[in-house]
């Protein structure tokens, strides 16, 4: 069994909004003294695939991203949470990706690698919210794809997703291979690595694939998200007043603010 | 980009918010480009969706029927929707913001050739562009884009909508489409569906909502927040750091990446009120936040506050909610 | 004549005592040999030398039983008493050996009068008072630390008191049998033997005499050969444990080679270090460490003292054979978990009560995170709370998961500028904010007091702002060594960047590491906590405060990483003022005795699983000194202590201030 997971770099998302800013020319926000994360919804994503392999017994798990060169540091979490095997694929060769194109990239790699039962991503990446890369690689790559999954199990040779829906929950049954979304459950929060692994992962030398290791022309993986104008990115202004309810006790802060809710016609 | 069209996936029972919301947002956005909405119901039959489709602004409701589309299989879904999509010529298609919505958006994006965007709040026709406003980095920053070539697929934000007023007895023209579909197309097919809902109304249709954050310490907070929702007839909800701890599952999750809600009242307990959290109750319209830390960021988006601990603010308000019922005689 | 005595008066055949005497010893050897081999199993540490040093400290402390007397006063004076009578005994019996054996005739005269008669006569009977006493100790007002009572603990005192009885019934005796014409520096034995000769004829004191010598000798060489296989141990391995001492910086943590290291952490008995297994076997059971950890008084499932006694009672029942290596190899760790359960690990705030108070200088702290070290690092199995701070150290160097404040927040309003915006500004100290003063709102308060005072001082300091990371103190506490070195050496490199001479530190946590524990990593700078740093500017004259009226009666809690760890418990309390020019109130547990408020070792940033509250069992003695304002010197302890007396005491709390806010208010005008 291979399972892919691809995994993006992003910048810490729990940065204090009062650290936060934009570049408004560069349209992007400035990293500052924010630190470089593994997207959360990824790190799960590997938890899954990680607990998949671990209960079937074997398996090998290849992370896979496609990221500058500090995404290395990713990429060595994932070995360092016992991901068997890392591929980055050098961004730096293909300026200016959109979903589309990263999508594309995500399937060069996964056609040269060994043959991938099952193709991880997480739901959406922490700094863009675009939640499309992992139906667009489905699509690429001509295999189902199955959101918002919490937990797989393998059953022959397809996979039992359990997936969160609007209601509740979902069991999917899922030929594969195939390609799954991932989102976060208390079941599927990322592990702590080991120390040693951690050593371990420090010390591996992560194989980088551009253009030419993967047979594609950089300038012909854009697709269709490439012709939407980015005009601009600001941050919004909140002008909330909050109404502080005080009081002598907790009890008179009670009645007050039960009255505060009949104000409101909510009682 | 004139031809506009709405995706609404049938579920038993009449049509729901969620369905409102992507035929308001078409509406608007065909009223902008000066275009037609087309309302696509994948699925079986409902006959009262059409009447619904077109009092919430359709100018056209097509039906699409196959055997293989009575309940939701993604692969079947995604090419029949590619299929109708293909014959009326869309320019814009609208997913609706739900599990399976979003799950077919960018598979049939791919399929189209199409430019896709999700969790977009703001999506505004003008002069043949439709300018998207989507917020990014945890809504922390927004971001503006413009579409200018079809086809383009969006998934509008749950509840970022203003559903428009229905204008009941409105005609749309109704037809049908018949679509061949081979069964193998099926790869998946849900074996089980369970409902998990918390205490009261689905979280997205709550009147008032109570909310527990990382500040609940553990799932005994919750018994409390329970209670009061059930006076209330609210519906209990929480942050990510109190799904992700185990205190309650996953499906309360109100936030970025959880539910988007938009109540009359969101009572948010021991929320800090992370940019992330935020996202998902930006609909809400009265947002009352109790945390015992005077300066947590939740009060700068609330519009009233008690800073006290909630272990004894929760039950000293249940007491307070009782004593004022029985003086206005409830 | 010399006064002297007949040594085996009345007593045929003493080559039976000698041989006795010889299989005692044997029994004794062998006991003792097994322990030598089992504490022999631990991994090598320097704990012998320098001799000289060591054994002045040691004879000055077990001989002055400073250990003992410095609290539970009571049993201290009656351990005293035996202690003192015994060794005299011990003294009197060498002399016997001497004399009679070696034939250095040195029992007589004046020596005889003097030392083996009267002073071992009056130590003899002080030691009886001893045991005594500690029989009403234990069993009349059944001091609650020394539960529970075993059958060895009752044969003990019998025993002992046996051979002090005896040794009277037979001087005693022997003076009236002999007419002993000394017999008046022998007072309480003559009184015995009165006693005694009242009822009885010659002849049958004669045989009574020679019963109950033998009877004595049989109960002595007993209690010699029993010694190594009870908790009497202790009368050699404690004296020794004290010897033993750790003589390095207090409270600072053994780094770990992680480049080296077979293995992170102990899992098993063997990998603790030699002396860790000797301290198992100098336990005398006295329960003090258990009546003030904060951990077992709020009913939490660690108790220093059951700690160290199932760690000695699973070393005594291990065959150091090669086949326990056999049967151990079966598990990944025989010891955390079956031994030594996960939750009582976890239940530990380090916070160095139990150290304090042992007589002995046993070492509980260091082996609660040796064995946390192996959890966090070997299986990467611990608490969830504890996971999330793990994470938020790693990815954003600070342990409060979900904090939306910036480092520099606190800054707002206060004119100040980080190194990182003026990196060639000059400054006399650094302040080191730390993350709870950075990002903790109520504790932001402090530092911008903190910031006012040193302003009002005219105290040019930097602070670093963004560039400031966790001191790695959570990380290194829980057990999570590489990541405390990671970001230790991060921030000594920040440090030594900025050229940093003087540090002054706003929490005790950070002081105490940066102070203590990061010179081991080449981290080396003059270190002060705020409160001392404070007291030393209004000593200078440099901060001239009021009476501080507006405080009303004020109480202090002694931070355990300021107070127990670093010995400073003068400083802050100089900083308050209640507008009397009264010393603070003094709360149940204060100075080196103080309660944990609940905060360290990782537990503020853990829930309470189980158990009462620990900020609230601090929090009421805190209140029942009726202050009106409680002194805090720590963000954790102001975090606990606030939220513990809100609890307790409702809305009519008292304030809960640093010193530091307490100085500003003070220095206002």
């Amino acid at each position: 069994m291979h399972l892919v997971v691809c995994l993006k770099q992003i910048m810490d998302p729990e940065l204090p909004p009062g650290d936060f800013r934009v570049d408004t020319q560069k349209k992007e926000a400035v990293r500052g003294s924010a630190n470089l994360v593994i997207s959360v919804f990824d790190e799960n994503a590997l938890e899954v695939a990680l607990q998949l392999r671990d209960a079937a017994g074997g398996g090998k798990i290849t992370a896979l991203c496609v990221g500058p060169e500090s995404a290395v540091d990713a990429l060595r979490k994932a070995i360092s949470m016992r991901a068997d095997e890392a591929i980055r694929v050098r961004e730096e060769e293909f300026p200016a990706l959109d979903a589309y194109g990263t999508a594309r990239l995500l399937a060069a790699a996964l056609r040269k690698l060994e043959p991938a039962d099952l193709v991880f991503c997480g739901r959406e990446a922490g700094d863009w919210h675009g939640a499309i890369v992992g139906g667009l690689l489905a699509g690429e790559l001509e295999r189902p794809f199955v959101s918002l999954v919490a937990g797989a199990k393998r059953a022959g040779d397809a996979f039992v997703l359990r997936r969160q829906t609007d209601e509740g929950w979902e069991t999917v049954e899922c030929a594969g291979p195939a390609v799954i979304s991932v989102t976060n459950d208390d079941a599927n929060q990322p592990r702590i690595p080991k120390v040693k692994d951690n050593m371990m992962a420090f010390r591996r030398q992560i194989p980088a694939w551009g253009a030419a290791e993967l047979g594609v022309q950089a300038s012909e993986m854009n697709g269709p998200n490439a012709a939407l104008e980015f005009a601009s990115l600001g941050i919004p202004k909140s002008e909330r007043q909050c109404q502080v309810i005080g009081g002598e006790s907790v009890e008179e802060k009670a009645a007050r603010l039960a009255q505060k809710l009949a104000d409101l016609h909510v009682l | 980009m004139k031809n506009v069209v709405a995706l609404l996936i049938v579920a038993p029972g009449g049509l729901r918010r969620t369905e409102a919301e992507v035929l308001s947002a078409g509406r608007r956005l065909a009223d902008g480009l000066g275009g037609t909405l087309t309302a696509v119901i994948l699925g079986a039959t409902e006959a009262s969706w059409d009447g619904d489709a077109a009092a919430y602004g359709a100018d056209r409701v097509v039906h699409v029927e196959h055997a293989g589309l009575a309940e939701y299989q993604a692969e079947m879904m995604v090419e029949a929707a590619r299929r109708v999509c293909a014959a009326l010529q869309a320019e814009v298609c609208l997913a609706p913001s739900s599990t399976y919505g979003l799950e077919m958006a960018p598979v049939l994006a791919q399929k189209l050739g199409a430019a896709v965007v999700t969790d977009v709040i703001g999506a505004l026709g003008e002069a043949g562009q439709v300018k998207i406003t989507k917020p990014v980095y945890g809504g922390k920053a927004n971001s503006e884009l413009i579409a200018r070539k079809a086809p383009l697929v969006l998934v509008m934000r749950a509840r970022s909508v203003a559903v428009l007023e229905r204008k009941a007895g409105a005609a749309a023209e109704t037809s049908k489409l018949e679509v061949q579909l081979d069964a193998g197309l099926a790869k998946s097919r849900i074996v089980e569906r369970k409902q998990e809902a918390s205490t009261g109304v689905r979280l997205e249709d709550a009147r008032i909502i109570i909310s527990g954050g990382r500040g609940m310490g553990g799932a005994e907070g919750f018994k409390v927040l329970d209670e009061l929702a059930g006076m209330l007839g609210g519906t209990v909800g929480a942050s990510r750091a109190a799904c992700d701890q185990g205190w309650v599952p996953a499906s309360w999750q109100i936030g970025q990446t959880g539910k988007k809600v938009a109540p009359e009242l969101y009572l948010a307990v021991g929320i800090s009120g992370a940019s992330q959290h935020l996202v998902g109750i930006s609909g809400a319209k009265h947002i009352v936040a109790v945390n015992k830390d005077e300066k947590a960021p939740i009060f700068e988006t609330s519009e009233a506050g008690v800073v006290e601990d909630y272990r004894t603010m929760i039950p000293a308000l249940i007491e307070a909610v009782k004593k004022h019922r029985a003086a206005q005689g409830k | 004549m010399t006064p002297t005595r007949e040594v085996y008066f009345n007593i045929k055949h003493i080559w039976v005592m000698y041989v006795l005497f010889a299989a005692s010893l044997a029994i004794f050897a062998r006991g003792w040999y097994g322990h030598w081999r089992r504490w022999r199993m631990g991994q090598p540490t320097e704990r012998t030398g320098p001799l000289g040093a060591r054994l002045g400290r040691a004879l000055r402390q077990v001989f002055s039983q400073q250990t003992l007397l410095k609290r539970y006063r009571a049993a201290g004076i009656f351990h005293a008493l035996f202690f003192w009578g015994f060794v005299v005994l011990f003294l009197a019996t060498t002399v016997v050996f001497l004399h009679e054996d070696l034939g250095i005739h040195i029992m007589q005269g004046w020596f005889y009068l003097v030392f083996q008669s009267l002073v071992v006569d009056l130590f003899g009977a002080f030691a009886i008072l001893g045991i005594v006493m500690a029989f009403g100790h234990r069993y009349l007002f059944k001091a609650k630390r020394l539960k529970p009572d075993t059958r060895d603990d009752a044969t003990i005192l019998a025993v002992i008191l046996a051979i002090l009885a005896t040794g009277f019934v037979i001087e005693g005796l022997r003076i009236e049998l002999t007419h002993d014409a000394w017999a008046a520096w022998s007072p309480v034995g003559r009184a015995v033997g009165a006693a005694l000769a009242g009822g009885l004829s010659m002849e049958a004191m004669r045989g009574l005499h020679r019963a109950v010598w033998w009877f004595h000798a049989v109960v002595v060489f007993g209690f010699i050969a029993w010694m190594p296989y009870s908790k009497l141990r202790h009368l050699m391995t404690s004296p020794a444990n004290i010897y033993l001492q750790n003589l390095g910086t207090r409270g600072a943590l053994q780094p770990l080679d992680l480049e080296k290291a077979e293995r992170l952490g102990v899992s098993r008995l063997e990998q603790f270090t030699w002396k860790d297994l000797f301290d198992l076997d100098s336990c005398t059971e006295c329960g003090r460490c258990e009546v003030n950890c904060p951990a077992h008084l709020s009913g939490k499932p660690l108790s220093p003292k059951a700690l160290i006694l199932d760690l000695q009672k699973y070393m005594h029942g291990m065959s150091i054979d090669a086949d326990r290596a056999a049967v151990d190899a079966d598990s990944p760790s025989p010891m955390v978990g079956p031994i030594i359960h996960e939750e009582t690990l976890w239940s530990c705030t380090t916070c160095r009560a139990c150290m304090e108070q042992c007589p002995v200088m046993i070492e509980q702290v260091p082996k609660i995170v040796d064995m946390r070290r192996h959890l966090v690092m070997e299986r990467a199995e611990f608490p969830d709370d504890l996971q999330a701070m793990v994470r938020s150290l790693e990815a954003r160097a600070h342990p409060y998961p979900g904090a939306q404040a910036s480092r520099t927040d606190w800054m707002a309003g206060l004119k100040l500028a980080d190194l990182a915006a003026t990196p060639d500004a000059e400054f006399e100290v650094l302040l080191w904010v730390g993350c709870a003063g950075a990002l903790n709102k109520r504790n932001q308060d402090v530092t911008r007091a903190i910031a006012q005072v040193l302003t009002r001082a005219g105290v040019k300091f930097a602070v670093l702002g963004r560039e400031e990371k966790c001191t790695g103190d959570p990380a290194r506490r829980i057990g999570y060594e590489f990541l405390f070195q990671q970001l230790a050496q991060q921030n000594i490199q920040t440090l030594d960047r900025f050229k940093v001479k003087t540090v002054v530190a706003a929490c005790p946590h950070c002081f105490h590491c940066l102070k203590n524990e990061y010179p081991q990593l080449g981290g080396n700078y003059t270190v002060l906590h705020h409160s001392e740093f404070l007291a030393k500017l209004v000593a200078e004259g440099r901060l001239k405060p009021d009476g501080g009226a507006q405080q009303g009666p004020v109480t202090y809690h002694d931070p355990c990483y300021l107070g127990r760890y670093n010995g400073v418990y003068d400083a802050p309390r100089n900083l308050l003022g209640d507008g009397q020019g009264a010393p603070p109130a003094e709360a149940e547990m204060s100075r080196a005795n103080a309660l944990c408020c609940g905060g360290g070792g990782g537990f503020s940033f853990m829930e309470e699983k189980s158990g009462t509250r620990m900020n609230q069992n601090r929090a009421k003695q805190l209140l029942a000194t009726g202050a009106e304002t409680i002194g805090v010197a720590c963000p954790f302890c102001m975090v606990m202590l606030e939220d513990g007396v809100k609890s307790v005491a409702g809305e009519k709390a008292p304030r809960v201030l640093d010193v530091a806010e307490v100085l500003e208010q003070r220095t206002r005008g």
